[in-house]
């Protein structure tokens, strides 16, 4: 009925030579996913430090910041970015661009407010215990505060992650040719949607579980009890 | 040495510290005493610098080591490297000489065992006893101790209050220590210190204290402490 099963006819919507077409776009997916995860987490990484900061005006503009991007949809975003870039700086951005842009903007807000809890999760004797043994400020965050934080907050992270994995299909509304964005030229070239959609959900649940899968192995190693 | 001169300490309107003046001698084993929320956990961290004082001064004629009530191990590092970190990341002391003092020191704690332990997997007097390990490390002549027993079952009282003498004879560590273990205090203390309400208000040699208490406030916390036992 919807050609679904018929790999090898080439009128069928999912034969090998499009599911192979719908599969390229999962190298797309991962590095927007991945590039958008670093710049994310070391953006956030700042945003949490400067929000103890004692200057009011400083973390009054960080708070505003997280609230403007956890406020907001994320399409809104990636469409005041892309569309908007050659008003607001005079530049067209590509689709790789904008999107990495405003999956990293977006994704860090989020990751901002899990460091801070983080953070406020760890007991107030390990900064004592580092001001005791005259720990240095730099090395206390780096050595004793945030490989503690980050034990506690990873699992948050990976679900950030994974949400940010299924945000990207986003990306497919302003042209960018990943996994959505290339089942949805299926379905316009030969009339029928649901086929090449079902495979999209079908490799999206696929990279979900298989992060799901690297997380927990990751997870196992920060055990130290 | 230590000298304490009218030091203060306020937590806002709080008198916490109320013109302490104290002067302890090089290789002196001094014990704090007094009922909770006296000021001694207070006055330890002003020693060590991690509360700063309101007014007054103290003068440390070393570097100071200071033990918590609560341990304060780092979770994520073994017992080893627990100890190993100050010398080797702050004071950059060569990591062989380092690791070969911190096995020393717990084989003199009892815990060489443990090295390789995480603290989530110790008992309390062996976390503890690492506390204990890390404040030594880096080799202070000044130690600070909140209350180091309260973790430990009595029978290990001796060996700590043993380790304390051995400090102090042998390496002429100054020890000052809050408690309310009166057998460490009795087997270790040349002096105790009676603070109340953030003032000192009996200061004797051990012996005079429990025999011969001069204020009204130590012979009611020698009674108290009498009655607790019975």
């Amino acid at each position: 009925m919807f050609g679904l099963w018929d790999f090898n006819s080439e009128s069928a919507v999912l034969n090998w030579g499009n599911i192979v077409y719908v599969l390229q776009g999962i190298p797309i997916t991962l590095l927007y996913t991945m590039v958008a995860l670093c710049l994310s987490l070391l953006f956030a990484i700042a945003l949490s430090l400067l929000s103890r900061s004692k200057i009011k005006s400083l973390s009054c503009l960080i708070r505003f910041y997280i609230s403007i991007f956890r406020g907001t949809p994320l399409l809104v975003q990636l469409s005041i970015i892309y569309f908007g870039s050659s008003y607001a700086i005079g530049v067209n951005l590509s689709a790789l661009t904008a999107g990495i842009a405003a999956f990293s903007l977006n994704s860090s807000a989020y990751v901002a407010e899990i460091i801070r809890s983080g953070i406020q999760s760890i007991d107030e004797g390990q900064f004592e215990a580092a001001k005791a043994l005259h720990i240095p400020v730099f090395l206390m965050w780096k050595d004793i505060i945030f490989p503690q934080a980050f034990r506690n907050i990873f699992p948050a992270l990976v679900n950030e992650s994974l949400t940010l994995l299924k945000d990207t299909a986003l990306i497919s509304t302003i042209g960018g040719l990943d996994v959505m964005r290339r089942a949805s030229l299926l379905g316009a070239e030969y009339y029928s949607y649901l086929p090449p959609l079902l495979l999209a959900a079908f490799i999206y649940y696929i990279l979900v579980i298989g992060l799901s899968y690297g997380a927990k192995c990751i997870e196992k190693r920060l055990q130290y009890d | 040495m230590i000298s304490i001169k009218q030091l203060c300490k306020k937590f806002g309107d709080n008198l916490i510290l109320d013109n302490i003046d104290l002067e302890i001698d090089e290789g002196e084993i001094v014990a704090l005493v007094g009922s909770s929320g006296g000021g001694k956990t207070t006055l330890l961290k002003c020693l060590h610098g991690i509360e700063r004082v309101t007014s007054g001064s103290f003068i440390l004629s070393e570097s100071t080591g200071l033990i918590f009530q609560h341990f304060n191990l780092f979770p994520h590092m073994s017992v080893l490297e627990n100890i190993m970190y100050m010398p080797c990341k702050v004071l950059k002391e060569k990591k062989e000489a380092v690791e070969e003092k911190a096995k020393q020191l717990l084989a003199l704690l009892q815990i060489e065992a443990h090295a390789n332990t995480y603290p989530a997997s110790l008992s309390g007097g062996q976390k503890q006893r690492v506390a204990i390990a890390r404040a030594l490390a880096p080799s202070p002549r000044i130690l600070l101790l909140d209350e180091p027993t309260s973790a430990l079952d009595p029978s290990l009282t001796t060996q700590m209050a043993n380790l304390f003498m051995t400090l102090s004879k042998e390496k002429k560590v100054t020890i000052l220590f809050s408690s309310h273990d009166m057998d460490l205090l009795k087997k270790a203390a040349n002096r105790v210190v009676l603070l109340a309400n953030g003032r000192i208000v009996e200061s004797a040699s051990t012996t005079t204290f429990f025999t011969n208490p001069q204020t009204k406030e130590a012979r009611e916390f020698i009674e108290h402490i009498v009655k607790t036992k019975n």
